[in-house]
């Protein structure tokens, strides 16, 4: 039994010769445009965050599961690209190089979360989970059973490794090796991550919805 | 079917990120096991349901403020002090590296006398660990750095940029030491000029000489810098972070 992705198989050469040259010319454009930023172009800059701020905005909310939180993680991780891509020296692709930014910008902010609550609250609850939750209203939570309201709900429940694995694949929709390279690990925890979080993300539906 | 396949491999197969051989092994599996393709459609449903949220739009007042802070930053580049195109122009060169490293592990040697060691008497402690590897790209932390303290005071007023820097507040009075200045920050001696990113000027230097790490840590009224070229590791203990009551 294959997969819908499988049966397309039949036209795979033709599919990796588009992909490869899509990623070649990806290449081209992130290499002139970086090239123009360290010419001193200040547009350059500018193509880069209109190319990449809702994506950045997009993981940083669901990372956060709060709005005011993401737009934080979003400036401070645009912020940061600025100040270091001169530098950048383009091993990665710049979209894996900002994910990664914007990730260690998320996982900032929800430690920081974590320790401020956990001065204030004493349970055995994971700290990381609890901050996820902490911005949800009961309102917010009742919505949960709508199935993406369920979705957004579950995703803050699943540990920020596995969190970050299922969203870079299925929401961002980056392969492994895209996603190796955001979190800088290897593929084959890439593979374990995305499959314990979406097992687990499975489980929390089937218990919850 | 006496054995069910793994979630992780199932979990592959739908990503499309398996071996051909896997890529039978599943399919013949699938074509004979409920359970398993029970499995996978629920792993598929988990995926579909992710894929389907909704994008938000950015709130319009995101690309203002980035606006604002990068004229800012702007602003900064071409009259700040940049200590590391300093540093680079010196230590840049690969036989000169190890020599920087020696001199460094000299100072900090210097400072622990200059200084002293404090062994005694009441004092509040802090302690900063700024951890590598650090990625070349992204200058990010490989593993989270950490801070910890002892139990007597509380977490330092300090934040990480993602260069794993330690970012002080308050400053005190200037100490000089071999020609080269340091302050105290939130109980902590830093060099001058490092206080802002003490992680990304040294850790800058391995990425156009030799293979440099560093660790900065402080514990009690002991610091700790560890460097490591290439193979070679040199471990200096200091004096550092201590305030007194």
């Amino acid at each position: 039994m294959a997969g819908p992705k499988h049966e397309s198989r039949a036209s795979g050469t033709s599919l990796q010769a588009m992909a490869v040259n899509a990623s070649a010319s990806l290449r081209t454009r992130e290499a002139s445009l970086l090239e123009r930023h360290r010419q001193g172009d200040a547009l350059a800059f500018g193509e880069l965050y209109q190319e990449f701020e809702a994506m950045v905005y997009n993981l940083a909310l669901r990372m956060s599961g709060n709005p005011a939180d993401a737009e934080d993680i979003a400036q401070e991780t645009f912020i940061r690209a600025y100040r270091h891509l001169k530098k950048f020296k383009g091993k990665s692709s710049l979209k894996t190089w900002v994910f990664r930014i914007a990730l260690n910008c998320s996982n900032t902010r929800l430690r920081r979360r974590a320790r401020r609550l956990a001065h204030r609250v004493d349970d055995s609850e994971p700290e990381l989970e609890r901050a996820a939750d902490a911005g949800r209203s009961p309102e917010e939570r009742a919505l949960a059973t709508d199935l993406s309201a369920a979705v957004r709900v579950g995703l803050d429940h699943l540990p920020v490794h596995y969190r970050e694995a299922v969203l870079l694949r299925d929401f961002e929709e980056l392969n492994y090796s895209e996603i190796a390279e955001v979190l800088g690990v290897r593929i084959g925890t890439v593979r374990s991550r995305i499959a314990r979080g979406r097992e687990q993300l499975r489980q929390w539906l089937e218990a919850n919805v | 079917m006496s054995r069910h396949l793994a979630v992780k491999l199932l979990s592959s197969y739908m990503d499309e990120e398996v071996t051909p051989a896997q890529l039978r092994l599943v399919e013949g599996h699938l074509s004979a096991c409920t359970d398993c393709r029970r499995a996978i459609a629920g792993l598929r449903a988990v995926a579909a349901g992710v894929r389907r949220l909704e994008a938000a739009a950015p709130p319009p007042t995101l690309s203002a403020a980035v606006e604002r802070r990068v004229r800012l930053a702007s602003r900064e580049e071409p009259g700040r002090f940049r200590l590391e195109d300093g540093l680079k122009r010196w230590v840049g060169q690969p036989v000169l590296a190890p020599a920087f490293a020696i001199i460094l592990a000299l100072g900090a040697i210097l400072y622990l006398f200059a200084f002293g060691v404090s062994r005694s008497g009441p004092h509040t402690t802090r302690l900063v660990v700024a951890a590598a590897p650090v990625d070349e790209d992204t200058h990010s932390l490989e593993k989270p750095a950490e801070f910890r303290t002892d139990s007597e005071v509380p977490a330092p007023k300090t934040d990480l940029d993602p260069l794993g820097a330690a970012v002080g507040s308050a400053t005190s009075e200037v100490r000089e030491l071999a020609g080269r200045r340091f302050v105290q920050k939130d109980g902590i001696w830093v060099e001058v000029g490092l206080e802002g990113e003490p992680a990304l000027e040294v850790l800058d230097l391995r990425l156009d000489s030799v293979r440099l790490e560093v660790e900065l840590s402080a514990f009690r009224d002991l610091g700790r810098v560890r460097l490591r070229i290439d193979d070679r590791v040199v471990e200096v203990i200091y004096a550092a972070a201590a305030s007194r009551d």
